[in-house]
């Protein structure tokens, strides 16, 4: 064996790893070659460097969560790698359609005694001073409107007009709660407008 | 704990019980999780070859003959997943990315991986790093693992010699690279 042959051997040779038959060969040509031996003493001590070497090493609780997270991969979470069970297979999307048919029919409203028509309908009953008191809590009017109106007025600004305004903004807030409900516009125009009116000019 | 074969665990996974896989995980994680951490030379990358080679174990189970030792299999995954990632990792710094994926790619370590390597990176790992990829996992095999060489030969598709070979390339160029730096 020539020197290239001898060094390719040394790593193993040097760790006692060498094969029985290669051994007595290495040492051999060891103590006949200078370059051989500079390489052997070389890889001797950087092994003695690698022995005492001591890696960062991850804690227990790496070691324990470890194991977890793999899990959670397989049996479960965003990737989970299970054969689907043919019930899963059909229950998911039915229950998926279910929930899409329930907020399908809650969007849609449904006039009743309880929605839109039955506040329509304790409107109507309600005496014009009352239903202007309701509006002003409802739209939150009574104090910020009646402020602003009354200093508008003091400082001369045409008072229909600021109530106008006040009036058309709360009248959007109170519709648009109730639906587009022509038939309370008429209301609110007819009645609670006149009644705030005449409760600010009180 | 009751002590079963892997033969035993691998039938009772195939079976549904999640805790025979648990226990062939844990008995195998540490001996991947090293292989994986001197080839990729990262805490972080070898926790991501761990995850994937327990993954695929998971998947390959039921094809798994067991005419060769579990831990075998998963070892030549293991060398092969941390070979494939330091690939990728090589090829993708070649491709133009945005700065944060750049960041991400390009540069071997993650930040949590810096400040690991401050702290607790020796003189080994960093000479180690300097190795081209197989060299790695040549010289991780043979040191650590002590795998003959036939075996990594057959893991790695390469002649034995070849094997051996760069197994001596690898020690040679750790020993430059040690005295290198005990020199200086």
């Amino acid at each position: 064996m020539n020197c290239e042959d001898i060094k390719a051997l040394l790593p193993d040779y040097c760790r006692l790893r060498a094969d029985d038959d290669e051994a007595p060969m290495i040492l051999l040509h060891l103590k006949g070659c200078p370059g051989c031996r500079a390489e052997e003493g070389d890889i001797r001590k950087a092994f003695g460097r690698i022995e005492r070497d001591e890696p960062w090493k991850p804690d227990s609780y790496y070691w324990n969560n470890l194991s977890l997270r793999i899990n959670e991969r397989i049996y479960g979470g965003k990737e989970d790698r299970r054969p689907v069970a043919p019930y899963i297979r059909f229950t998911m999307p039915f229950a998926a359609a279910v929930t899409i048919l329930i907020l399908v029919l809650t969007a849609i409203k449904v006039p009743g005694p309880d929605g839109a028509d039955g506040v329509l309908t304790s409107l109507k009953s309600m005496p014009a001073a009352d239903l202007a008191e309701y509006y002003s809590v409802q739209s939150e009017l009574s104090g910020m409107a009646q402020y602003e109106y009354e200093g508008a007025a003091q400082s001369g600004e045409a008072e229909d007009e600021i109530l106008n305004e006040i009036v058309a903004s709360d009248k959007n807030d109170l519709v648009s709660s109730y639906l587009d409900d022509d038939e309370l516009l008429a209301i609110i125009d007819k009645e609670i407008e006149p009644a705030i009116v005449a409760a600010l000019h009180k | 704990m009751e002590h079963k074969q892997d033969d035993e665990l691998v039938r009772e996974t195939l079976n549904g019980d999640h805790r025979s896989y648990d226990q062939l995980v844990r008995r195998y994680q540490e001996r991947v999780y090293w292989t994986a951490r001197r080839i990729v030379n990262s805490h972080d990358d070898a926790d991501d070859v761990v995850q994937n080679v327990f993954l695929k174990m998971y998947e390959g189970l039921k094809n798994f003959r067991g005419d060769s030792n579990l831990f075998t299999w998963l070892y030549r995954i293991t060398v092969n997943d941390s070979l494939n990632l330091l690939r990728k990792k090589r090829f993708l710094q070649y491709i133009p990315f945005t700065a944060e994926i750049e960041d991400k790619y390009n540069d071997p370590e993650s930040a949590h991986d810096k400040i690991v390597r401050k702290e607790y990176q020796t003189l080994l790992e960093s000479a180690i790093k300097n190795l081209p990829p197989k060299q790695r996992a040549v010289f991780t095999m043979r040191y650590y693992d002590e795998i003959p060489f036939e075996e990594m030969a057959k893991i790695l598709k390469k002649s034995v010699g070849g094997t051996k070979a760069n197994y001596f390339q690898a020690v040679k160029k750790i020993t430059e690279t040690l005295k290198r730096e005990i020199n200086a």
